[in-house]
């Protein structure tokens, strides 16, 4: 056997065993390896190392690694025999975060339970551990497994351990399902386990992880510990034996309270652990999380004990399916699961269950009292919710019984009274409540405009308290609905989406419907049945007809207009395939479907594609004129041809299936059907689209592309910027634009021979999308999926990003005007854009990084870290080689700094790495602040982590520090620390503050955006759309448009205001751009001077402020052209 | 400009990795290589100096760096690949700087990309064993070691690491167990 071979049957066989419990697995091995001792102990060896991998899943990065939470030391395969003064008796179990032992104290002489975690980072830690540690050993409940001890070894590692009173005993589920308990001895389980964790919060210690594996219930009988309130006559608890809490307070010393860091390293814990996670532990701490945590994980373990279901099933699901299940999903009612629990246990239970901790009981005790009054028959206390919150829950869950009217109506009706109920209430209880309902209004339409429900955003929107809307509300709003028109369909569209004149659409259902609905309407206007499920549709829009596929191997070609049937034939019968010998090539013969059909415009004729043939008919569907096999080296496995198209008039293409390997691009000549070319793409390609005049083929691709081939001249494009798969894509009329949808429902429309933003639109992301198109000789795109179709105008879209860099953009600055847009990409240079087209009138080439830029008031300069440049012909107008800014000299990226003006004088503030500085500024030294002379500072705040940018309120005192360690915000007069934001995992790039100074807004290394409000800091509402870190947000000088720089070398535009006010400007700007390109182009060809154009279109009083900045912007491209092609001449 | 000097040899090299020229990859190897090895220092010295750069980002950077907006461009998933091979090669380089630099040698850029193995070690994982393991892991199953090296250098997910591999996940993730018991076995053998 040669080496590969036995590592191949090596593996094998672990894979095998692997799945077998541990005490079956030498029996397999006997049976499966006899002959071979030396693989079964190679098999073996690779067991043994199961337990303990190397931590190979998380990729190897490169960068500072201290803050990640996963500092592991590999324990070695043996366990050693001592600890400290323990004797290590065996492993009881081993996890992300540690491994328990069973050991042995010398003295006194005990069975212990010896936890040891994997080492510290930093010393931070250590002195938390410490800390916490002292908490524990001080900590006694009969209730709560004690923690006798607890250290760092001595051992060179300096691994945390805690040695703990080992509990014998069964986990609180199968303690409850070995002794049968009925409803009420469950019930009363929990009143123990209650008393323990309300004794630690009492303490202030939250157990952040409580899960039915953390509870071990001894048999030892309790009866007289049950409290004097509780006794019956029932005798229920005659069995209940003592639940211990594990591992209290070890979540906290493990730092979970960034939960989802830790969920998204420690993957091997969190199976066990998600169910039982909070909303707001899920939602990554933005909440904080309190006792009410720990409420929410006992109303899951009450939940899971009584139903015998966990409340929200997540266990299948991935990681980011599992959070968003537990942050939107209503647990189905425990009654009905398990009727007894009706009526009070399930009012109970859903109250600990509520998503709101605020909605959730206040304590664990009113939790435990609810439990106990009804086990004596007394009301609980917990009442239903309210009639609102139930209204908004049913229609949450009946979605689809409840139509949108019917909740909206719901929502306002329940609004009013609301309303109504506040004005009577306190007026601070007032205002709090206020403000709390607005947060839950913005969060909530946020939500619904994610899962596509209009009307109930809408609604919610409305509802929001008026007092208190600011940047968000405008902006969800304004982007409540991207689509123009939507509408059910009953069954899935198959294939294409045809069009007919200029707003219908044709679409075959898989039902056997034909449909025709109007776009602008939303009405169905015309339908046909063809009596049998369908598998394709193509329509040609000029020759009028359309052709249907069937499941059976029918095909009917149709007339586009009436609907009626001009051929129907049976393809199984017209296209004979010959059999063959293997059987699975056979089978695939056999299959009769048609899974792909296209119109040849050239020929009169349609080529259809089944299981494993390709073949071209007469339109009559009479005439076969070529038929070919598609040989795939065989396989019933094997995908399906699909994805047709017609190109150059005389050639087809299509997505050629290969087994096994990535699909083909493959062109063909139409009159022979023979294949004659294939063009390669880099990557696995997922649909194909040719354009109507059949020059062009997209190809959407696995890594995200759109790749368009040019077959004409030969060229190709790479359209880079989906974040997900692409599923679908297609052409418009004219060839000019490129429509792509992906994975994840984002559909972006770009240009192809023009230098325009593309446009970004979101379809919900409850819909599975199908398909996309444009429709004709209009800005409209229709989408369809599998039970909708929407249809989007350009003029609506949701985000317009700016592509011109090839580097990641640092750094976004606006005009004073807020008409022109200026950007720096490290290494790439500066790009100065039009802020209304997006058109980017030129870019200035910086070969460093532009870790600042910005306009100067006066909007003539650009001013850069070295240097600054000519705002109107890009021109260097000269060096600076401050000493503080050379990059030697100091080791933070931004080096913000800010001057403050006030009563008491002006302040300069400057970020040093960790802390920012205040310097008192001699006033004389007038507006340039760089040029004060400035001696010691006055004072220093200490941030404490490293400062990426900071922010002035415009209060003046206020001042907002973006660091590694998230938002800290400061005093300035007072030197006072204030409040710290968490965000973005930590790392926090740039800040940004509104001139009313009532939002924040903050992006950082996760890519996204989050607004802030900036008296309460309450986090409220997150924007997300790049695929890389956000380094630089900026709000537009009207406060309306947020324009961000990102990792992913685009600069995205978040709006609030419509569209169509833009659009208006836009189309302004570039014809006045068209007037002035030729005078402009003029004027540098006789002055030969670019700074003699600048002075010209300054002075030119005919000129209008749209003309004058779309001639600036024209000189701007032109001169540095002239510049780089000087350059090149003068040959450096 | 050197800029424009390298461009049309990438372009050239990935046009020649469509056209199924094999030495293409490893030509196209030390230009990805090279700018990854900037763009890593550069994000250290000047940038955000604790700015973790996550595999996918580097190569993500790098991509757009040699591609360029005007550089016809045909090879992402060699480009990743080699991405993946890379990094490797990077930290690798660095482990060995590191001990070099113990016996008294050093520069700023090693000291500044001195935490680059950092992580790597917080695992305790000694990247040149690993590197050498993965050596022998490629003569038994080279398969398996390419999946490795795209998954932990290349920080690819498992969909995607499977999918350039043209294997089911199913078959990916048997790989990646063998692989990962195989490698943690063979680095075991090396401590103990």
């Amino acid at each position: 056997m040669s080496a590969k071979s036995r590592h191949e049957r090596i593996g094998d066989l672990f894979l095998a065993a692997k799945e077998l419990p541990a005490g079956e697995r030498a029996a397999f091995l006997d049976r499966r390896c006899g002959d071979d001792p030396g693989v079964r102990a190679e098999v073996e060896s690779l067991l043994e190392c199961i337990d303990d991998f190397i931590d190979l899943d998380r990729p190897a990065a490169l960068g500072a690694i201290s803050e990640s939470p996963v500092p592991a030391r590999s324990e070695g395969a043996r366990f050693p025999e001592r600890i400290g003064r323990y004797r290590i008796l065996r492993k009881l179990g081993s996890g992300a975060m540690g491994i328990v032992f069973e050991a042995r104290q010398a003295d006194p002489d005990r069975a212990v339970a010896l936890k040891v975690l994997r080492a510290f980072a930093g010393e931070d830690s250590t002195r938390r551990f410490r800390r916490e540690a002292r908490v524990l050993g001080r900590f006694r409940h009969p209730g709560i497994a004690h923690v006798y001890e607890s250290g760092l070894l001595e051992d060179g590692s300096g691994s945390p351990y805690f040695a703990m009173e080992l509990v014998d005993g069964l986990r609180l589920d199968d303690y409850a399902r070995e002794h049968e308990l009925d409803l009420r001895q469950r019930l009363r389980l929990m009143l123990p386990i209650c008393d323990a964790v309300l004794h630690a919060h009492q303490h202030g210690i939250i157990h952040r992880d409580l899960k039915p594996g953390n509870i071990l219930v001894s048999e030892a009988a309790t009866s007289n510990r049950v409290r004097e309130s509780d006794s019956t006559e029932r005798n229920d608890d005659r069995v209940i034996g003592q639940p211990k809490i594990l591992d209290f307070g070890i979540a906290r010393i493990r730092g979970a309270d960034d939960s989802l860091q830790t969920l998204a390293t420690q993957t091997g814990d969190i199976v066990g652990t998600i169910p039982y996670m909070s909303p707001e532990q899920t939602s990554g701490s933005r909440q904080t999380v309190d006792e009410r945590t720990d409420v929410y994980a006992l109303g899951v373990i009450l939940y899971e004990l009584l139903a015998g279901r966990l409340p929200i099933d997540v266990r299948q699901q991935s990681l980011a399916e599992a959070i968003r299940r537990i942050e939107r999903d209503e647990p189905k009612a425990l009654g009905t699961v398990r009727p007894d629990c009706r009526g009070d246990v399930e009012t109970i239970v859903g109250r600990a269950l509520e998503k709101e901790p605020s909605q959730r009981y206040t304590s664990v005790h009113d939790l435990a009292e609810d439990i106990r009054r009804y086990l004596n028959d007394r009301p609980v206390l917990a009442r239903r919710p309210s009639l609102r919150y139930r209204a908004l829950k049913f229609a949450r869950r009946n979605r689809a019984l409840v139509g949108g009217v019917a909740a909206t109506f719901l929502v306002l009706m329940l609004g009013f009274v609301t309303t109504l109920k506040y004005a009577f209430d306190a007026q601070e209880q007032s205002r709090i409540a206020r403000w709390s309902s607005y947060r839950t209004a913005i969060s909530a339409a946020a939500a619904e405009i994610r899962s596509g429900d209009i009307a109930r955003a809408r609604a919610l929107l409305d509802e929001a308290p008026e007092e208190h809307r600011g940047w968000e509300w405008h902006y969800l709003v304004r982007n409540l609905e991207t689509w123009s028109m939507r509408a059910e369909l009953m069954a899935p569209p198959v294939g294409d989406i045809g069009v007919r004149g200029a707003n219908k659409i044709v679409l075959a259902l898989a039902n056997g419907r034909v449909e025709v609905w109007n776009t602008e309407t939303g009405e169905l206007v015309d339908e046909a049945d063809f009596g049998e499920p369908l598998t394709a549709f193509a329509a040609h829009t000029t020759a009028g007809i359309g052709v249907v596929g069937a499941a059976s191997g029918n095909v009917s070609v149709i007339d586009l207009f009436t609907l009626e049937p001009l051929a129907t034939r049976s393809m199984t019968e017209l296209l004979e395939v010959e059999t063959e010998e293997d059987e699975a090539v056979s089978a695939a013969l056999s299959t009769t479907a048609v899974t792909d059909l296209a119109v040849d415009p050239g020929r009169d004729a349609i080529w259809i594609a089944r299981a494993r043939s390709l073949a071209s008919v007469d339109h009559r569907l009479e005439r076969v004129l070529w038929q070919i096999p598609i040989q795939t080296n065989a396989g019933a496995d094997v995908p399906f041809l699909s994805d047709l198209g017609a190109v150059t008039g005389d050639r087809f293409v299509a997505l050629y299936p290969m087994r096994r390997r990535h699909p083909l691009v493959r062109l063909g000549d139409a009159a022979t059907g023979e294949w004659d070319r294939r063009e390669p793409v880099p990557e696995r390609a997922r649909c194909l689209a040719s354009s109507s005049s059949g020059t062009r083929i997209a190809v959407g691709a696995q890594y995200r592309n759109v790749h368009v081939i040019d077959l004409a001249t030969a060229t190709r494009k790479v359209l880079y910027g989906h974040a997900n798969a692409v599923r679908h894509v297609a052409f418009s009329d004219h060839e000019r634009r490129v429509v792509s949808l992906d994975t994840e429902n984002e559909i972006r429309v770009w240009w192809l021979d023009v230098d325009a933003p593309e446009r970004v639109f979101q379809l919900p992301e409850t819909v599975d999308a199908q398909a996309v198109r444009f429709l004709p000789e209009t800005s409209r795109i229709v989408a369809t999926t599998s039970s909708e179709w929407f249809v989007f105008d350009e003029a609506r879209s949701s985000g317009r990003v700016l592509r011109g860099h090839d580097r990641y953009v640092q750094v976004v600055d606006w005009s004073q005007d807020g008409a022109t847009l200026v950007t720096g990409a490290n290494q790439d240079g500066i790009g100065l854009w039009d802020a209304a087209s997006g058109r980017l009138a030129g870019k200035i080439r910086v070969r460093y990084g532009l870790v600042m830029l910005e306009l100067s008031e006066d909007g003539t300069r650009l001013v850069g870290p070295r240097a600054s440049w000519d705002a109107s012909t890009g021109e260097k107008l000269g060096e600076s080689r401050n000493e503080e800014d050379d990059e030697t000299t100091d080791d933070t990226g931004r080096r913000p700094s800010l001057v403050i003006r006030g009563s008491q004088g002006a302040l300069r503030l400057r970020a040093r790495s960790a802390h920012v500085e205040i310097f008192l500024l001699d006033t004389d030294a007038g507006s340039d602040a760089g040029s004060a002379v400035e001696s010691e500072p006055v004072a220093t705040l200490r941030v404490g982590s490293r400062v990426q940018d900071i922010v002035m309120h415009p209060d003046g005192r206020r001042l907002v520090v973006a660091t590694n360690d998230g938002v800290s915000i400061w005093d300035v007069h007072e030197r006072a620390h204030l409040a710290d934001l968490e965000a973005h995992g930590g790392r926090v790039y740039c800040v940004e503050i509104d001139a009313a100074g009532t939002r924040i807004f903050t992006g950082g290394n996760d890519g996204s955006i989050w607004i802030w409000d900036a008296t309460s800091f309450d986090p409220l509402l997150e924007l997300k759309g790049h695929t890389s870190y956000v380094t630089d947000v900026e709000l537009s000088p009207d406060g309306a448009t947020l324009a961000s720089a990102s990792g992913d070398a685009t600069v995205r535009f978040w709006e609030t205001t419509p569209e169509s006010t833009r659009i208006a400007a836009s189309r302004e700007y570039e014809a006045a751009r068209r007037r002035m390109e030729p005078l402009v182009r003029g004027w540098l060809g006789d002055l030969d001077d670019p700074a003699r154009v600048a002075q010209k279109i300054r002075a030119d009083s005919t000129l209008d402020r749209v003309s004058r900045r779309a001639a600036e912007h024209v000189l701007f491209g032109e001169s540095i052209s002239r510049g780089t092609s000087r350059g090149v001449k003068a040959g450096h | 400009m050197p800029e424009s000097e390298s461009e049309p040899d990438v372009t050239q090299i990935l046009h020649e990795i469509v056209d199924g020229h094999q030495s293409a990859s490893e030509r196209l190897l030390p230009l990805v290589y090279d700018e990854m090895r900037a763009i890593a220092v550069r994000a250290m010295r000047e940038e955000r100096a604790d700015h973790t750069l996550q595999p996918t980002a580097l190569v993500h950077e790098a991509y757009l760096r040699l591609v360029g907006s005007n550089v016809e461009w045909q090879g992402r998933q060699h480009f990743l690949a080699t991405g993946a091979r890379a990094m490797r090669r990077l930290l690798i380089n660095h482990a060995r700087d590191r001990r070099a630099q113990k016996r008294g040698l050093g520069d700023w850029v090693r000291v500044t990309l001195d935490e680059a193995i950092a992580d790597v070690e917080d695992r305790s994982i000694d990247v040149l064993a690993l590197d050498e393991a993965m050596e022998r892991l490629a003569a038994l199953d080279a398969r398996q070691a390419t999946l490795v090296e795209l998954r932990f250098f290349g920080g690819l997910t498992m969909n995607d690491a499977a999918e350039m591999l043209g294997i089911t996940i199913d078959k990916a993730r048997g790989d990646w167990a063998i692989a990962k018991a195989w490698l943690t076995r063979e680095l075991r053998k090396g401590t103990s």
